[in-house]
């Protein structure tokens, strides 16, 4: 699951990280969070050229500093999602742990919120689904129900989350068919990538999940042989997203 | 210029500027634009007559018709008034959780070799369990097991376990890991959110949910049983089982190891019910029922013959929550009742037990930093007892003179309780409650205060400082028919270190002043006791598959009565535990446990200067120390899965090095000493579980 998760966002981010940064700036006054998905994906490919982590790392820096001295709680969030990037980081590194000790420092970053927003929760949820394959084996039905719950407190708190409909979809694909998993994958997903399109980009507001779900959608499509579906959502997917590196890259394998 | 732009800023009903906003006009959104950190924007009028939509994330969007000339704007948007469902608050832990030292998952119960799938049993590796006795009654930093308090969704279960008297396998809980989600341990410190309790609390959460239709057949060595577990739709389920046990496999197989047990069987049912008739309200219930009867051959006082005991017993735990916005109200319901029969020799005895329960509590946070919860609680116990008793308390022989006696005792008590949590910085969180008695009969007002700080050193290291004062009351027995007020002043430092490596490092000092413990051998109230305890723990994992834990306590447990001053039974007390785990999915698992300690103390007795009078005492209480103990305990399992269905194998060997733990001293009918009692010596039990 891991390495899935890593190619898909490495080689979304490397290639297609324009896309998403349609939104206008809003004032005069800008700030670190103005694009802050933006910038984080280009301080990603950044450390992964120069084989550092110091520019992502030095983001995060800015973003702690931001979160101590303004106490606005979007700090958190995109601190949170900047050392879910680093974690990647150091997966292409090929250090797990390192990976693992900034996906946990995510993870208890968004936990000692008392206030937390949908978006919190799906990250949330999403960050302990990509922990699992860190930790021992036994637990990983646990986390996995861990970040399903948060995906759906998500969904409480904002019905029309596409992220929170990811992290349900990515963890239904992985649950094991005896536990019940596999059933609603594709209505997850379905709904993450409706969501994901209705959305209004928002500078300062995460953006991600809808791409990462058509990825997900085909590969549940090729798992079930379902050919026909699999044509019309790779197709559907290259509409909605025709720069993506990875769609692409899919639709090459696939045919 | 500026009559072509707006210029404004969002705030929150606080006056705190709201970044992120989409501020937009509803028939031109593309001149829309969002506030920044300031919770400033700017946008150019509309060419159009046009109404300003605002909108955010987690607020009531809004509206209004901007003027020209009359700027800046200031534009208040409220929260939004989330329905928090039942799954929100669930997903909340305790307001008191900082003074918890572990909360343990279903899994680790059902991975603790020690625990043999017992909940309360998997608390017996722990630093903090300084249980001595081989009860699954928890035993907490030095202080008696009736002290501490179990509580089932809130609702307390005092005694919670089977044939307590047994020394052997009936050592379990009365609760069955399959219905349990978490189980929270305050091994000092008891926030009183959970109750007055003057040692430590166990808080157990029943599951809240159920992903499929199961069903469990067990059977093992000295047990057979089924569970269910049917959901009624996606958020409303139960579990119900039965369980029948019996002694004649286990006995036979462990027949020249186990001598003092002659028979044991018992028969119960549990039933466990979860549901959300709306998004915001949940209702738990848990009902459970016993039968159970065993005998013994024991020695008691220099006596030697047959214990007979049965008990019925019948208890249910059920909570309503309603959950609102930023907060719950919960109402707590219990009640308990049992009847149990012992006899030996010339002693009779028979009680009945009715314990009722109500309380309520509401939750709720202030704002991001403050949270409180308060709450007012009812309880009633009654106790029949119908006794037949030794005239002479040294003289229980079958022939020896006896008197009846009947009584009944009756308590009730009345409390409020209001509770504080303060977070004035991510890395600090304080915590203050204060309990009062309401009622003045029986015992008086009294009042109970704690507090603690919780300080996040660095990502891995943090540091628990609490304190407070207590009282609680003593459960009464057939030989101490009263009801006392229990005290206790409680300061403990608890520091914690946890790796990235998944390295923990746990260190404790505490010291505790405990008052109202009756002596019933020396027929005495304490006066006081003291108990300093220092803890250390290491755990860790080795490899992918292997993990170890070491842990060691020092206990100091002084007694201080009649202007004299002696030794607790745990005083000077080293306890070593060591656990070496291999789990292997694919394979099996695996648990070796140690546990060894110097000995306990214990009171000699001399014989008596003539026949038939008491046995004098040597010395002060607690005069003598037993050997050194030391159990290795072994399980081992094995999981099958296939498809939907899967098969667990499991072996446990209790003190497999068969080492004879002395438990106390053995005399005979004149007093003289005889030799020693001890503990159970190596058995071997093993079954199957069957999920389908």
């Amino acid at each position: 699951m891991q390495h899935l998760l890593i190619t898909t966002m490495l080689c979304f981010t490397c290639l297609f990280f324009s896309q998403t940064a349609g939104a206008s700036p809003a004032s005069p006054n800008d700030s670190l969070l103005n694009g802050i998905e933006q910038t984080i994906d280009r301080k990603f490919v950044s450390s992964l050229a120069r084989g550092q982590v110091r520019p992502l790392a030095e983001l995060i820096t800015q973003l702690e500093q931001g979160r101590t001295l303004t106490r606005q709680p979007l700090y958190r969030y995109w601190q949170a999602y900047a050392l879910f990037w680093q974690a990647i980081y150091h997966m292409q590194q090929e250090d797990t742990k390192e990976a693992e000790k900034a996906t946990d420092a995510a993870i208890a970053l968004l936990k000692k919120s008392n206030n937390k927003t949908a978006e919190d929760y799906a990250l949330l949820g999403f960050l302990q689904g990509f922990s699992i394959p860190f930790k021992a084996s036994l637990r990983a039905p646990f986390i996995s129900a861990q970040a399903s719950k948060n995906a759906r407190i998500a969904l409480e708190m904002q019905p029309d989350n596409a992220r929170a409909y990811y992290v349900l979809g990515n963890n239904d694909y992985y649950t094991p068919a005896q536990f019940g998993g596999g059933e609603k994958v594709e209505e997850y997903l379905r709904k993450a990538i409706e969501l994901a399109a209705a959305q209004t980009p928002n500078p300062y507001l995460p953006a991600w999940g809808g791409e990462q779900a058509y990825e997900m959608l085909i590969r549940f499509y090729e798992r079930e042989r379902e050919d026909q579906q699999l044509e019309q959502t790779l197709a559907a997917a290259l509409r909605a997203y025709p720069d993506s590196f990875r769609l692409n890259e899919l639709a090459g394998n696939l045919n | 210029m500026a009559q072509d732009t707006l210029r404004g800023v969002v705030l929150n009903q606080q006056r705190e500027p709201l970044m992120a906003a989409h501020v937009y006009w509803q028939k031109q959104p593309s001149l829309g634009t969002f506030t920044d950190i300031q919770g400033r924007f700017t946008l150019p009028f509309s060419t159009v007559a046009d109404s300003l939509r605002i909108s955010l994330l987690g607020y009531e969007e809004t509206g209004l018709q901007p003027q020209p000339g009359a700027q800046p704007l200031e534009i208040f948007l409220s929260a939004t008034e989330y329905e928090l469902s039942a799954l929100l608050v669930e997903g909340k832990d305790p307001i008191s959780d900082a003074f918890l030292l572990t909360k343990q998952e279903q899994l680790d119960i059902y991975l603790n070799p020690v625990a043999a799938a017992d909940p309360l049993r998997a608390l017996i590796n722990l630093p903090a369990s300084t249980n001595t006795s081989e009860s699954a009654n928890p035993e907490l930093r030095g202080s008696s097991a009736d002290r501490s308090r179990v509580l089932v969704n809130g609702v307390p279960i005092y005694r919670p376990v089977r044939n307590t008297q047994i020394n052997g396998i009936g050592n379990f809980s009365l609760f069955n890991t399959e219905l349990l989600q978490h189980q929270y341990v305050y091994p000092t410190n008891a926030p009183l959110t959970r109750g007055n309790s003057t040692a430590g609390a166990v808080a157990i959460e029943t599951v809240k949910e159920l992903p499929q239709n199961y069903t469990q057949l067990s059977l093992g060595l000295a047990n057979a049983g089924v569970l269910r577990g049917q959901r009624l739709d996606e958020h409303n389920f139960f579990q119900v089982y039965t369980n029948r046990q019996f002694s004649g496999g286990f006995l036979t197989l462990n027949q020249s190891k186990i001598r003092d047990l002659e028979s044991f069987q018992s028969q119960d049912a549990g039933f466990n019910l979860h549901l959300e008739p709306l998004p915001d309200l949940q209702v738990d219930l848990l009902a459970y029922g016993i039968d159970e009867s065993y005998g013994l051959r024991l020695n008691i006082l220099g006596q030697t013959g047959p214990l007979e005991s049965q008990r019925q017993r019948y208890f249910h735990a059920l909570r309503l929550r309603k959950s609102y916005r930023k907060g719950s109200l919960s109402l707590h319901h219990g009640f308990d009742g049992s009847k149990t029969y012992f006899t030996f020799g010339n002693t009779d005895s028979r009680q009945r037990q009715r314990n009722l329960y109500t309380a309520f509590d509401w939750r709720r946070e202030l704002n991001e930093r403050w949270e409180m919860q308060t709450g007012i609680v009812h309880e009633q116990q009654r106790y029949f007892f119908h006794d037949s008793l030794p005239v002479d308390w040294f003289r229980n022989g079958l022939d020896d003179p006896a008197f009846a006696e009947a009584d009944s005792l009756r308590m009730q008590r009345l409390e409020t309780y209001r509770y504080v949590r303060y977070q004035p910085h991510d890395d600090w969180l304080l915590q203050a409650g204060l309990r009062m008695s309401l009622l003045k009969r029986d015992f008086g007002r009294y009042l109970s205060g704690q507090f603690s700080a919780r300080h996040q050193l660095t990502r891995e290291q943090a540091l628990l400082l609490s304190g407070g004062y207590y009282q609680s009351f003593s459960l009464p027995t057939s030989f101490d028919k009263q009801i006392r007020l229990l005290n206790s002043w409680q300061l403990a430092l608890d520091y914690d270190y946890l790796s990235t490596e998944d390295l923990h490092l746990h260190l404790a000092a505490y010291y505790k002043r405990e008052s109202g413990q009756y002596d019933p051998l020396q027929n005495q109230l304490e006066d006081h006791r003291k108990i300093f305890g220092l803890e250390a723990l290491i755990e860790q994992p080795l490899t992918t598959y292997w993990s170890y834990s070491l842990s060691g306590t020092w206990l100091q447990q002084r007694v201080f009565g009649a202007g004299q001053e002696w030794s607790g039974t745990q005083d000077q007390l080293f306890l070593a535990k060591a656990l070496l785990q291999y789990r292997h999915p694919d394979w099996f698992d695996f648990g070796l446990n140690y546990i060894t300690h110097n000995g306990l103390w214990t009171t000699r007795l001399s014989p008596a200067a003539e026949p038939g009078l008491a046995p004098s005492f040597p010395g002060l209480p607690n005069d003598f120390r037993l050997r050194p103990y030391g159990s290795l305990n072994l399980s081992l399992s094995r999981y099958f899965p296939w498809g939907k269905r899967s098969l667990v194998l499991f072996l446990n060997v209790n003190n497999l090095l068969d080492q004879g733990n002395e438990s106390n001293l053995r005399y005979t009918p004149d007093f003289h000493e005889n030799g020693r009692e001890y503990y159970q010596r190596r058995s071997i039990y093993f079954g199957l579980v069957w999920k389908l």
